[in-house]
C-alpha cells in the first residue's frame, strides 16, 4: 500500500462521514454555549479562579487584621485572641507578598492573551499553553504555601500562647523547653511535609504528564533548526 | 458578528471534523475536541482580519488546538469500540479492501507524533509545502524533511504489517 493508497482511502472516508456529520448552526451554537471539558478552556478558567481565590484569600486575612476584633468576634474570645506583634508583623508579610503576587499573576495572563491562545504558529501556540500552565503552576504552589503558613502562624501562636501559660503556673527547666520546642517543630514539620507532600503530587498527577507531552512536542519543532 | 462566524463554521466544519478523526481514537474524545476546536476559533475570531483564506485560520486553530490537548491514556479504552467506529463505513456494503486500507490507514496514524499527524492531515488533503507551512508556521523546508520521515515511518509500517 502505497500513499496515494492513503490519500484515496482517507478521502473515501470523509466524503462518506461528512454527510452524516454535519451540524445545523443551532447545534453548533448550542455547543458553543457549553462549558467545554477541552484543556485549554480547562486551565484558562483554572487561571482565573486561582486569580479569583488568592484575591479572596488576601480580603480575608485584611478584614482580620484591620477590622477591630469588636466587629468580628464575640467579647468572651476577644482576650484569648491577642497575638504576638511578631507574629501581626508575619501576616503582613505574607499579605504584602500575596498582593505582589497577584499583579503579578494579572499581569502575565493579560501578556498571554489566552484569549487567542490557538491562533499563533504551532510553536507560540505551545510555548503560551506552557506559560499559562507554568503561570497555574505557580499560583497553585502559591495557595499551598499560604495554607501552609497559615497552618504555621496559628500553630506556632497557639503554642506560644501555651507557653505563656505554663511560664505563670510553673516556670519551665530549659531543657523541657527545649525537648518540647524541638518535638513541636519535627510535629509541624511531619504535617506541613505531608500536606505539600499531597498537594504537589495531586498536580503532577493533573497536569504533569501533559506539560512533558508539550515539552516533547516543542523539542520536535525545535530539533530541526538546531 | 456570531452569525457570520457560525455560517462560516456552519459551511466549512469538515476541517474540524478531519482534525477530530486524525487526533482522537473514540467517539468521546473527538465530541470534547470538537467543542474545545469550536469554542478556540470563536474566542479568536475577532482576530481573523482575512489576511489568510478562512479554511487556513480554521486549519491552523483546529490543529493547534488538537495538539495542545491532553492525550488520555489509551489503555483504559476498549479497543473493540475504537475499531468498531474509526473502520466501518456503515452505510455502505461491505468492501473488504477498502476497509482493509482504512484500518491500515489509522492504525499507521497512531504512530505518528502529534506534529507528524498535522503534517500528515495537510498532505492527505492535497495542501502545498507552502500552505502546510503557512498553517503550521513550520519552515517549508522542516515540512519537506518531516513528510521525507513520515512517508518512511509508514511505509516500513506497512512492510512490517504485510509480513504479518
Amino acid at each position: 500500500m502505497e500513499l496515494h493508497d492513503f490519500k484515496k482511502a482517507w478521502q473515501k472516508v470523509n466524503a462518506d462521514k461528512s454527510r452524516r456529520e454535519g451540524l445545523d448552526s443551532a447545534k453548533i451554537n448550542e455547543l458553543l454555549r457549553r462549558r467545554s471539558s477541552g484543556i485549554l478552556s480547562r486551565l484558562d478558567r483554572s487561571v482565573k479562579i486561582g486569580i479569583w481565590f488568592l484575591v479572596f484569600f488576601l480580603l480575608l486575612t485584611l478584614a482580620d487584621q484591620l477590622l477591630p476584633a469588636d466587629l468580628l468576634f464575640p467579647s468572651e474570645y476577644r482576650g484569648s485572641l491577642q497575638v504576638p506583634k511578631w507574629i501581626n508583623l508575619l501576616e503582613w508579610v505574607v499579605n504584602f507578598m500575596l498582593m505582589l503576587s497577584i499583579l503579578l499573576f494579572v499581569i502575565r495572563y493579560r501578556r498571554l492573551q489566552s484569549k487567542t491562545l490557538a491562533d499563533q504558529d504551532l510553536r507560540g501556540t505551545i510555548e503560551k499553553v506552557l506559560s499559562l500552565l507554568d503561570t497555574f503552576k505557580k499560583e497553585f504552589y502559591l495557595a499551598v504555601i499560604i495554607l501552609l503558613s497559615g497552618i504555621s502562624l496559628g500553630f506556632i501562636s497557639g503554642a506560644n500562647k501555651g507557653f505563656q501559660s505554663v511560664q505563670i503556673s510553673q516556670p519551665p527547666s530549659i531543657l523541657n523547653v527545649a525537648i518540647v520546642v524541638v518535638a513541636m517543630l519535627f510535629l509541624l514539620s511531619l504535617i506541613l511535609g505531608s500536606i505539600f507532600y499531597i498537594f504537589h503530587k495531586g498536580y503532577n498527577h493533573l497536569f504533569g504528564k501533559y506539560r512533558d507531552q508539550l515539552i516533547k512536542s516543542l523539542n520536535e519543532l525545535q530539533e530541526h533548526e538546531e | 458578528m456570531k452569525e457570520d462566524f457560525l455560517r462560516n463554521i456552519t459551511l466549512n466544519q469538515g476541517i474540524i471534523h478531519k482534525v477530530t478523526r486524525i487526533y482522537c481514537d473514540d467517539e468521546d474524545d473527538r465530541k470534547d475536541l470538537f467543542q474545545e476546536i469550536l469554542i478556540q476559533l470563536w474566542k479568536s475570531y475577532d482576530k481573523f482580519r482575512e489576511q489568510s483564506k478562512f479554511s487556513t485560520w480554521m486549519y491552523r486553530v483546529a490543529i493547534n488546538t488538537a495538539i495542545t490537548n491532553f492525550k488520555k491514556d489509551v489503555k483504559s479504552r476498549k479497543k473493540s469500540e475504537i475499531e468498531k467506529d474509526l473502520y466501518l463505513l456503515a452505510d455502505e456494503p461491505y468492501d473488504e479492501e477498502k476497509e482493509e486500507h482504512l484500518k491500515l490507514l489509522y492504525e499507521a496514524i497512531n504512530q505518528l507524533t502529534g506534529i507528524e499527524k498535522s503534517i500528515t492531515l495537510l498532505y492527505l488533503e492535497d495542501k502545498s509545502y507552502e500552505e502546510i507551512s503557512e498553517i503550521t508556521g513550520i519552515s517549508q523546508n522542516y515540512v519537506r524533511v518531516k513528510m521525507n520521515r513520515i512517508k518512511k515511518k509508514l511505509e516500513s509500517f506497512v512492510k512490517s504489517k504485510e509480513r504479518i
